[in-house]
């Protein structure tokens, strides 16, 4: 254990909880003198520590912590590799988007700042940790500081949302510890290599088998079968992962629109880089082949249930959902071109989610209604924001030399021969359809109704210049994003297999043809699907399915119920 | 017999937390989740007649293992806060709603018919 490594790793881990402290201050300070230097404290360590460790990572190693000095398996090991610093990086980008954001409006606090700090403390703590009691604790903070963030708005339906989402996470931790007792009573350790090492053992007679014992080995390979089943839906439900993502839309929707894009962007992709991290050590095929069809299905049912929506907040909330699927199933796949499918599928995901949610949370917010059938003409009064929004919704749609539709040809190379690819390419056209319907709000004539608050100076409003600039200047980095991932794909996924792999173990080239003409073909038939089904939608006839669609909503009893449901399919799976 | 109250326990949490539509109780069951989880952990810690996991310099031999009733001890933490930030939400929305009732909490924001 030299310093040198360890210290990027413990600044990577510490400089949120640093920020949050410093953010407290200001309670007693005026924000001048506490929040932003919180901010800037943050980010400026945060980025250096993402340095100093690039060099060692590009040569294929990790950077290990571990706390007290105890080192594996009796410590607990907290480590930043290719993955996490991809995650990271990332990971800051959306959240200083999130934080600029915020800087308009005045009702943001000290406290705020406090919980939103301590998010990004425990997401890091997600991305780090290789101990998989310790990962519980800090999905736990994550899971609490969220929860204070998605009420701040101390509203009825921020409460309810609020508590629905406690309620839910709360119950999928409970399978999550039961999964992790199991694992410690087969192997005797909570550290994730430990783990992995003790049940590969399993087969060869080499090993002594301490802690094992008499079981024989039928019934133990099924016991860990159903602890990784148990560990794999708590952490889908934080993923928000269908029958799990029921608290998703709500708390989504119900959060003020900065912590709803950190949300989206980031918080429900850090539980499948955790989920990355444990398959990566232990070995589990038919759960892997379990995730690629959950992961079709995730992405028809989160889009069919966005296709439908009135409030504009809530059909990005189901977007996210739908594009969860595709992460998932591209994660489930594995492989070489699988994995990093995903990750380059979680990047393009969290830019442009979080700008949609950006834009679509300000300009909602200024003229006071979510309706997306009503609201009309706000492309004069916002056209910042119109552009970057329609960067994202193209994005999302799948339109060339965005990320979106490079995202896609990755997954659909890493999904060609699987049948559960056709039903990300029908989540594809709902999600064009989707977003076309979205759209309507920039265009046409606004309501005189409307246009009275628009030209009302807004009462929360700072006023001042320097605060929309610096949201604008966030928006714009997201977009300029958007934009390289989807112009030099090919430089940006060489990055994500150097940084995951090493230099050394680079795995050979493949061509993934991102610009050929079968891929363009695709997402011109996927794109013109979306447009005639947008009509559709937006048809009185379409309206009033929608309408009779929404009333089918399943109320917190039957989302918990649609859980343990969840539960038992995957127990089932993990023991065929 | 252990092993039957923490079936037990779990049981009567998970029914709690599905069936109920209060929500009091339904903390209330997750809070009997959550003592299950604990009581299941401890019990696998626990052997008759062996020594408190204490190192001295005089003894040695067999000892309880310590790592389940340290990781208990952050769990029940976790579950504290857990529980607490649950009822502060049900307080608010029972002042605001008048009801705990969580069928009614939702029927109050359910979008109004055409």
């Amino acid at each position: 254990m030299n310093p040198q490594n360890e210290l990027p790793v413990l600044i990577i881990l510490f400089a949120p909880l640093i920020a949050a402290i410093l953010s407290l201050i200001g309670k007693f300070l005026p924000p001048r003198y506490s929040i932003t230097p919180a901010f800037l404290v943050w980010l400026g360590g945060s980025l250096w520590a993402l340095y100093a460790a690039a060099p060692a990572i590009l040569y294929g190693q990790s950077l290990t912590y571990s706390l007290g000095g105890w080192a594996e398996p009796y410590g607990i090991s907290l480590s930043v590799n290719g993955l996490t610093w991809i995650a990271t990086l990332t990971d800051i980008v959306i959240a200083s988007a999130a934080w600029l954001a915020t800087r308009g409006y005045r009702r943001f606090g000290a406290l705020f700042y406090f919980f939103f700090f301590m998010a990004l403390f425990s997401l890091q703590g997600v991305l780090c940790s290789r101990d998989i009691f310790n990962l519980f604790v800090w999905f736990e903070v994550l899971s609490l500081s969220s929860i204070i963030l998605i009420s701040y708005d101390r509203s009825l339906s921020s409460r309810l949302a609020a508590i629905r989402y406690l309620l839910i996470s709360s119950l999928s931790i409970i399978f999550f510890l039961i999964g992790v007792w199991i694992l410690y009573r087969l192997t005797g350790s909570l550290a994730l290599t430990e783990i992995a090492q003790r049940l590969q053992s399993l087969n060869s007679a080499v090993v002594p088998r301490a802690f094992i014992g008499t079981l024989p080995v039928a019934r133990v390979h099924s016991a860990a079968g159903l602890a990784l089943a148990l560990i794999t839906a708590g952490i889908l439900t934080r993923a928000a992962i269908p029958p799990f993502h029921t608290w998703l839309p709500d708390a989504h929707t119900a959060a003020p629109y900065p912590v709803s894009a950190l949300l989206s962007g980031f918080v429900i992709k850090a539980p499948m880089i955790a989920l990355w991290r444990i398959f990566e050590l232990i070995e589990f095929p038919q759960l892997m082949e379990g995730l690629v069809w959950l992961g079709g299905v995730t992405a028809v049912w989160g889009v069919a249930a966005a296709m439908v929506q009135k409030d504009a907040k809530k059909l990005l909330g189901y977007h996210s959902v739908s594009q969860m699927g595709y992460i998932l199933a591209a994660f489930g796949i594995g492989g070489v071109i699988g994995r990093s499918a995903a990750l380059f599928y979680i990047i393009a995901h969290a830019l442009f989610k979080s700008l949609l949610f950006l834009t679509i949370g300000h300009v909602t917010t200024r003229v006071g209604t979510r309706n997306v059938y009503k609201i009309r003409g706000l492309r004069r009064f916002f056209p910042f924001y119109t552009v970057a929004f329609l960067i994202a919704a193209a994005s999302i749609s799948g339109l060339p030399l965005l990320a979106g539709f490079t995202g896609k040809v990755l997954v659909s190379k890493a999904l060609h021969s699987h049948p559960a690819y056709l039903m990300l390419i029908a989540a594809g056209v709902g999600t064009a359809a989707s977003f076309v319907k979205l759209s309507a709000i920039f265009f046409g004539t606004a309501s005189d109704e409307h246009l009275l608050t628009l030209e009302s100076r807004p009462t929360e409003d700072r006023g001042s210049k320097t605060a929309a600039g610096e949201a604008h200047f966030g928006l714009l980095v997201i977009s300029a994003g958007c934009i390289a991932m989807g112009v030099v794909p090919r430089l940006i996924h060489h990055y994500i297999l150097l940084l995951l792999h090493g230099r050394a173990a680079l795995p050979p080239s493949i061509e993934i043809g991102w610009y050929s003409s079968g891929t363009l073909l695709k997402a011109g038939v996927s794109i013109g699907g979306g447009l005639l089904l947008a009509l559709f939608l937006l048809s009185p006839f379409g309206k009033n399915l929608a309408h009779r669609a929404r009333a089918m909503s399943v109320g917190l009893n039957g989302s918990l119920r649609l859980m343990v449901a969840g539960l038992l399919l995957l127990l089932f799976l993990s023991l065929l | 017999m252990d092993k039957l109250l923490v079936i037990v326990l779990f049981c009567v949490g998970l029914f709690g937390i599905l069936a109920s539509r209060s929500l009091i109780r339904k903390i209330i069951g997750l809070s009997l989740l959550n003592s299950s989880v604990v009581i299941l952990f401890i019990l696998s810690g626990r052997i008759d007649g062996i020594r408190a996991p204490i190192l001295t310099q005089t003894e040695s031999g067999l000892i309880v293992d310590p790592i389940p009733q340290a990781l208990m001890l952050t769990a029940i933490v976790v579950g504290l806060s857990v529980t607490a930030v649950a009822l502060i939400l049900a307080v608010k929305l029972y002042r605001s709603c008048g009801s705990l009732d969580i069928r009614e909490i939702e029927e109050l924001l359910d979008e109004p018919a055409e």
